[in-house]
């Protein structure tokens, strides 16, 4: 089976998404039965096994005209397959489509931008979904309820144990001596804000200021580059830093502090549990899913509240059950797990791409979509 | 709206609420005054009746005269309507008699433009005619999105279009000034972004304080190291006696970037398989003796002087003709190569044979001085999308390096040597009109210098005239009939029926197939014959 990937999400992030593709394409290269390419838009990683493919960077217009030329590829490449890292398309073969969230519809993003239309088309156009978490499935089918059920698998995002687990103490020392992080501190990992401030990070930094919380750091990693104005005396610093390291950044900390008013999966909480790291968070999609009984859930509108959770994860009975619950709820998610679901799916994908009214589908489609493109005046 | 503007008294609240929404609403969204009060309320229609006083009722019927006929009605007319009024007619009916009167559809028929075309086909020739130049397809998109399919509304745009240019005739010389181009600015192409003088010397700044690149001593040093290279015993230069690349350079005072340049383009990796052909158009700098110098190294740098001055596109097309690589790209003298550029563009060249020409995203520079990689870390760089029709005719992605088949020139002919400044632009435009391919590299290996004194920079050069001529040759062979049609026709085309497409008004065409795409998707799982296997 000849698999095509775009690369796209390379090009345009190297957050979360851009984890979770490196993980699975690193296991999906393995199996022999696959050859796997990627259209390299920009950044695309060298992965073994997974040729690489010159191909323009995504702009945001020609969307339409974007699809033909991705169909050409598939021609010329004689692609089974194809499969996006974010919201493309193509024309002909079979797609299967990774879906991360539903966030721009939840939170009434403005869905007429080109990129929330084309997650329109590729939604549209694609044969299988594989969601990364229940909630995401859940709101998939909310928004799409005509797709059928059997047309959508559950594929976790997974937890890579060898890096994930709870590092040495000398290594601990070392990555705080190294960074000059000198006094206790909670971790917040990723964006901290986003539309809408649905990251709410901020929830965080003003019941530290409120409550003059001014003993313990907090250490941004990731995320936007410009750290917020935090009052003096919350001493925040924001630092890019490789999975290795932010395992010794976790397994150091308090707590993972993570706020978030919706999230497709959410990342740094299974990873902080491997880490044996206590998780503050809250409810919100897939949050409580993710999360299992394994964290203090907070509202993530209360300051108080916060507050409270602040203080009752520095108990050391609290965190010994956090961390104990934390590391059976991480067990559950594996990238092993994760590839071979994603491989059954476009298994199916492939074998139905000879299907006769799959190929009238497509047949219309690709008309519709040529007459999409001829009237595209979007530059 | 004004609503004592009929009268001196008090207006009657009912008629003048109807009449506002008549006047401002559905009546100027129809083409008709009488598919407008299909909407009005029965009960309010009847009740209209009674409490309508005759003076009031005249207005009305001026109003509606002027409205549907263009004039005011006689005295005659004006008690003939109250008459029929006050014996039992209603006001409703009296506006569908006024306005499916002959003399209304005559009028309908006579005071709007091409009410036989599309709207987008009555833009087409209405900007050729008022504005001397072709569309570009989003001022088609603009444009009827305002017409709507409202005759009367193609009456506003050539009115407005009108004025407009007669505005622009008497503007004072400060207006003109205020919109004149300004060389310190540039548009970051792919992007709705500037780069300003401003903001490159910031960069600068902030370059010079996180690095040590931009110290000046070292910049001293690096200068000294490059005038020692040169005069030192360099390394013997052997072609290989191919000629995949022909780089052409146009050349006219342009001295003070010479050397740099012909250093940037002999140090191509691909430089071996390649042929720089200098056209001196007439520049009384002398260039020629450095240029010798380098032929001695060099036996593959053709130098050819025309003794009077000839145009940009005159030299380039010697150029061409005296070309002995399958590939040809244009050197502009004040711009700069990563070293792999030539080898980066002619090998997507040889990949792909069905690929005619190629483009790259490039750097803006606003300081020759700078090397390739000093200008790389300030990081402008452009966006350029995917080369389509309709955005060739809103700029020139192409841009300052592209390079393509010697070939086409074969098929197309050579530039056109009637443009000072465009003429490679309407050449790649002459491409695509001939479905030629064009491949973007995502690798920017080109800078681009933002010549201040550069011709196609400057704005009293005759730059806009030549796109605009452009645009006259090309628009209509360009954009696509689609985004033509009316919009029943874009039904027709699309599946639809025609009383859906009826509600089409107010969405782009673009927008349009897209909900076709989203219900074609939805449709496709209530046929589940899709999960039967072959």
């Amino acid at each position: 089976m000849k698999l095509l990937v775009d690369g796209i999400f390379f090009q345009l992030s190297s957050t979360g998404i851009a984890r979770l593709w490196l993980e699975l394409l690193a296991r999906l290269a393995t199996f022999p039965e696959i050859k796997i390419v990627m259209l390299d838009r920009g950044n695309c990683p060298i992965i073994p096994n997974v040729e690489r493919l010159p191909f323009p960077s995504y702009t945001s217009t020609c969307t339409a005209a974007d699809s033909f030329l991705i169909d050409r590829i598939c021609k010329d490449l004689d692609i089974d397959v194809f499969t996006t890292t974010y919201y493309t398309s193509a024309l002909t073969v079979p797609q299967v489509l990774m879906v991360y969230d539903m966030i721009p519809e939840i939170l009434g993003f403005n869905l007429s931008d080109r990129i929330w239309q084309e997650k329109q088309i590729a939604i549209s156009y694609s044969n299988y979904f594989a969601c990364i978490s229940k909630n995401t499935l859940s709101d998939l089918k909310k928004f799409y309820p005509h797709i059928p059920n059997d047309r959508m698998v559950l594929a976790y995002c997974g937890v890579d144990k060898r890096v994930f687990k709870k590092a040495p103490q000398a290594a601990i020392e070392d990555f705080r001596s190294r960074y000059g992080l000198n006094r206790e501190y909670f971790i917040v990992v990723g964006s901290r804000r986003q539309h809408n401030n649905y990251k709410n990070v901020s929830l965080l930094f003003e019941t530290m200021k409120m409550h003059r919380i001014r003993n313990i750091d907090v250490l941004c990693v990731g995320g936007e580059p410009n750290l917020e104005d935090v009052s003096s005396g919350v001493a925040a610093r924001r630092l890019d830093l490789d999975s290795e390291e932010l395992c010794s950044a976790y397994s150091g900390a308090i707590a993972l502090v993570y706020p978030s008013l919706y999230e497709g999966f959410g990342l740094p909480v299974a990873e902080a549990m491997a880490s044996e790291c206590p998780v503050i968070t809250t409810r919100f999609g897939s949050l409580a899913e993710v999360a299992g009984d394994a964290a203090i859930f907070i509202s993530g509108h209360d300051h108080n509240e916060m507050k409270f959770a602040l203080e009752q994860v520095r108990s050391p009975t609290v965190r010994e059950q956090l961390v104990e619950k934390g590391l059976r709820q991480s067990a559950l998610y594996d990238w092993d797990r994760t590839t071979k679901i994603f491989y059954d799916v476009i298994s199916r994908a492939y074998s139905e791409r000879h299907c006769k009214s799959r190929i009238e589908f497509c047949e219309r489609w690709k008309k519709l979509r040529s007459l999409q493109s001829a009237v595209d005046v979007g530059v | 709206m004004n609503k004592t503007r009929y009268s001196a008294r008090r207006p009657l609240r009912k008629m003048i609420d109807i009449f506002y929404k008549s006047l401002r609403g559905p009546l100027s969204r129809t083409p008709s005054v009488a598919g407008m009060i299909q909407n009005v309320p029965s009960e309010i229609s009847s009740e209209f009746r009674s409490d309508v006083y005759s003076d009031e009722l005249a207005r009305c019927v001026t109003i509606l005269y002027n409205r549907c006929l263009g004039r005011n009605p006689e005295e005659a007319e004006t008690q003939e309507w109250i008459s029929l009024i006050s014996r039992g007619r209603s006001i409703v009916e009296v506006i569908q008699d006024i306005d499916s009167s002959d003399e209304a559809q005559l009028r309908r028929n006579a005071s709007s433009f091409g009410t036989t075309c599309s709207d987008g086909e009555f833009l087409l020739s209405a900007g050729e005619l008022l504005y001397g130049r072709g569309l570009t397809p989003p001022e088609v998109e603009h444009w009827k999105r305002y017409l709507s399919e409202q005759p009367e509304r193609r009456d506003e745009f050539v009115r407005s279009f009108v004025n407009a240019h007669i505005a622009e005739q008497f503007k004072t010389h400060e207006q003109a000034a205020v919109s004149a181009h300004d060389p310190s600015k540039c548009m970051i192409l792919g992007t709705s972004r500037f780069l300003t003088r401003t903001e490159w010397d910031t960069r600068a700044q902030a370059l010079v304080t996180t690095s040590a690149k931009h110290d000046e001593a070292l910049v001293a040093a690096s200068v000294k190291q490059n005038i020692v290279r040169r005069n030192s015993a360099p390394s013997r230069f052997e072609h290989s006696g191919d000629y995949a690349v022909s780089a052409i350079a146009s050349m006219y005072k342009g001295k003070r970037y010479l050397e740099n340049f012909l250093e940037n383009i002999t140090s191509q990796t691909f430089f071996d398989r390649s042929e720089l052909i200098f056209i001196d158009a007439n520049s009384p700098e002398n260039e020629e003796q450095t240029i010798r110098s380098y032929q001695d190294r060099f036996p593959n740098i053709i130098y050819r002087r025309i003794n009077y001055r000839i145009g940009v596109y005159d030299a380039w097309n010697i150029g061409v003709e005296l070309a002995r690589g399958r590939y040809i790209t244009n050197t502009n003298l004040d711009d700069l190569r990563r070293r792999d550029s030539f080898e980066i563009q002619a090998s997507v060249l040889d990949q792909n044979k069905d690929v005619d020409v190629v483009y790259q995203d490039f750097f803006y520079s606003m300081d020759p001085s700078l090397s390739f990689d000093e200008v790389a870390a300030f990081g402008f760089k452009s966006e350029l999308p995917i080369i389509t029709p309709h955005n060739l005719l809103v700029f020139n992605s192409p841009h300052n390096a592209p390079m393509w088949r010697k070939e086409l020139h074969d098929e197309l002919g050579l530039f056109d040597t009637s443009f000072r400044s465009a003429g490679d632009y309407e050449f790649w435009i002459r491409c695509m009109s001939h479905s030629k391919r064009f491949k973007k590299i995502n690798t920017p290996h080109v800078v681009y210098y933002q010549n201040p004194e550069g011709i196609s920079t400057n704005k009293d050069t005759n730059g806009v005239e030549e796109v605009h001529r452009i645009l006259k040759r090309y628009s209509r062979k360009l954009i696509s009939k689609e985004l033509l049609k009316t919009r029943a026709d874009l039904g027709k085309s699309l599946g639809v029926q025609p009383a859906e497409s009826a509600n089409y008004r107010d969405q782009s065409y673009y927008n349009l197939v897209q909900q076709e795409l989203n219900s074609l998707g939805e449709k496709r799982w209530s046929n589940s014959s899709e999960i039967i296997r072959s």
